[in-house]
């Protein structure tokens, strides 16, 4: 099995430098780099909205799901491969060429190495691939996300600063929602004469929420989906086709 | 290069095309809706077959129906509520409205003094098995509001970018973020730092990340002008190989290809914290002047835009996702929100072609204001159809 794993992996490195070669070769050719993905795109684009207006129900629309999860599935794992292939080379070059920090660059390629190698000999569950996860991704994932908090706090102290009359709005709103979320805001807006005791501020928070954020939040929605549209019509009809690297 | 050179005569075909094909599919859709060619179709017409006969021996009401009808609106309300249910089952999609449609349907093909409750409800759900026997169909008609919308954007924008091509000056606002890209570039050369673009954590299948590409090339376009450092760490490879492109185009056209580096168009990882965590290592190590957040972000949005706050840089950022924008705003000296993000094509060629599709979203978000404060107004008097039409199945 790992003999037939190795031959696999031999395989497809040779048929991807092959298709490289090919596609170096053939660049040069205008139909290559514009006519034919702008054709596929259209094409593909075309598809997808039709399979959008075909009942569930339809085989045909199954069908499309399927055929495009497929191609999608194979177009990203070419891909990965050229990520791969980015990220190792760099940080060899960075090593070799002794570059500023190139310490980290060892650490990054011996994690991705004995990673892969565990990975690739026991699978996920293997004992050693699964000690790398539980105890090496998973905490070094919780530590960045738990910066967040920090940052929170760096970023609404400069945002909250009451220099003009909107920041003052917002400085006040964030204040109100910040003590309706916390059992001991309720108790301190109790305390408050003449208001105090004539609403809660946890009711106060949740109306600015429901109404305000959600007025908002829908206003930017419906901008942004008309957007989407838009900009999914002109890639259709191969107007903006500045992503190919041409504004011409 | 005029082979390169997009022929714009060619649009009209297109639209023409895709408008004709619309309309093909929403014709096929609708004839199929009627039914015509269900009755056709030996399966179907035995479905119906079915439907009309008193007895239906596949379908098992429940036991508390089993009483005799006497035509009360509680009885209609419970035999709605059990067809739903059942419906809900059938994994099929189905309204209060239409269920009542149902049992009315079924109580009128029916002798219905000589029925109980029981049997109505196999009959409404046999009738709803065939009203929903879409499998030959080719059009949903549940989507024709989808068609009708997609429609009418379609020609609005066809209309403007007609006019546009035609040389109709259009009017396009000032946006204070891609205004600024140039000023921010400017200060990465006079600091004689690099420039950080980040194009967002999604592959190239979304909208957002090609638009941030497509931004990144004009920010290129400025870089190779005035021969400074672009770095652009990317979470997918898709997304790294259109921008090496998109890069390298832009530093030829520039006429700077020699400046050009592959390298610093890097991809980093797929995974979002690890993606973080080494771009914000990029922005510790080499201090860029400037910095781009272009595209599709979550939970990292914060923790980019306040590390590139504490190493001093200009930051721009730009997404349409909404629950990141407050953190953008608050951490990034400009931010294109939303819809600011897909204009930035337009408002960086000033394309005719490209200012028309604008000005026809801008008229279809007119509609849709004209159609909330519609919708509101016969909301408010109990008409319910108008704002039931806009329902998405």
């Amino acid at each position: 099995m790992a003999l037939f794993n190795g031959f696999l992996i031999v395989f497809f490195i040779v048929l991807f430098a092959a298709l490289i070669f090919v596609g170096q070769t053939l660049r040069t050719s205008q139909f290559l780099r514009r006519k034919l993905p702008l054709a596929f795109c259209f094409f593909m684009g075309v598809i997808i909205i039709f399979q959008f207006f075909i009942p569930p129900e339809n085989p045909l629309y199954k069908e499309i799901e399927d055929l495009s999860t497929k191609w999608i599935q194979i177009i990203s794992s070419f891909a990965l491969v050229i990520g791969l292939i980015s990220l190792v080379t760099m940080n060899f070059n960075k090593i070799s060429r002794k570059y500023e920090d190139w310490q980290y660059a060892v650490v990054l390629l011996l994690g991705f190495f004995v990673t892969t190698f565990y990975g690739l000999r026991d699978g996920f569950e293997g004992k050693e691939f699964d000690f790398i996860f539980n105890y090496m991704y998973v905490p070094m994932q919780s530590t960045m996300f738990s910066i967040l908090a920090f940052f929170v706090a760096s970023a609404a102290f400069r945002a909250f600063r009451a220099r003009s009359r909107e920041a003052t709005l917002l400085l006040t709103a964030a204040v109100i929602v910040m003590l309706g979320r916390v059992e001991l805001g309720s108790v301190l807006w109790s305390y408050i004469p003449f208001i105090g005791n004539y609403f809660d501020v946890s009711d106060l928070a949740q109306w600015i929420n429901k109404v305000f954020t959600t007025a908002g939040q829908r206003a930017i929605l419906l901008g942004a989906s008309l957007g989407y549209i838009a900009a999914s019509f002109k890639i259709l009809l191969g107007i903006e086709r500045s992503y190919f690297g041409s504004e011409e | 290069m005029s082979r390169l050179k997009y022929n714009h005569k060619r649009s009209n075909y297109l639209l023409m095309f895709v408008l004709l094909a619309f309309s093909l599919l929403f014709a096929a859709g609708a004839a199929r809706a009627t039914g015509e060619a269900a009755l056709e179709n030996p399966q179907t017409a035995e479905v119906t077959a079915a439907a009309a006969a008193p007895a239906e021996p596949d379908i098992e009401a429940p036991a508390e129906l089993k009483i005799d009808y006497n035509g009360s609106p509680e009885q209609i309300k419970t035999l709605c509520e059990h067809v739903l249910k059942a419906r809900a089952l059938a994994s099929k999609d189905l309204e209060e409205t239409e269920a009542r449609a149902l049992v009315m349907d079924s109580l009128a093909q029916l002798p219905i003094e000589k029925l109980t409750l029981a049997q109505v409800y196999v009959h409404a759900v046999a009738l709803g098995e065939k009203r929903f026997d879409m499998s030959h169909n080719y059009f949903n008609p549940k989507r024709s509001n989808v068609l009708i919308a997609g429609i009418l954007l379609l020609s609005f924008i066809g209309y403007f970018t007609y006019h546009a091509r035609q040389g109709k000056d259009m009017f396009i606002r000032k946006i204070a973020g891609l205004s600024a890209i140039d000023e921010a570039v400017g200060r990465a050369t006079e600091m004689g730092k690099p420039v950080l673009f980040v194009p967002g954590i999604y592959d190239m299948d979304d909208i957002q990340t090609i638009a941030g590409v497509s931004i990144l090339g004009h920010v290129a376009k400025k870089t190779a002008e005035y021969e400074t450092n672009l770095l652009v760490p990317c979470t997918r490879s898709l997304v790294m190989s259109t921008s090496q492109e998109v890069v390298r185009e832009a530093y030829l056209k520039a006429g700077r290809i020699d400046s050009f580096k592959a390298e610093n168009i890097r991809y980093l990882t797929d995974d979002q914290f690890g993606y973080v965590a080494g771009v914000d290592g990029i922005m510790m190590r080499e201090k860029p002047a400037a910095n781009f957040y272009l595209g599709v972000f979550f939970a990292e949005s914060l923790i980019l835009a306040e590390t590139g706050h504490h190493v001093g840089a200009i930051q721009i950022a730009g997404t349409a996702m909404v629950h990141q924008i407050p953190f953008f705003v608050a951490a990034c000296d400009y931010t294109l929100i939303g819809e600011e993000l897909f204009a930035a094509s337009a408002y960086l060629t000033r394309e005719p072609m490209q200012l028309g599709t604008l000005k026809g979203q801008d008229v279809g978000k007119f509609l849709i204001i004209i159609v909330i404060v519609l919708g509101i107004v016969l909301e408010t008097c109990g008409i319910t159809f108008f704002s039931n039409w806009f329902i998405t199945h």
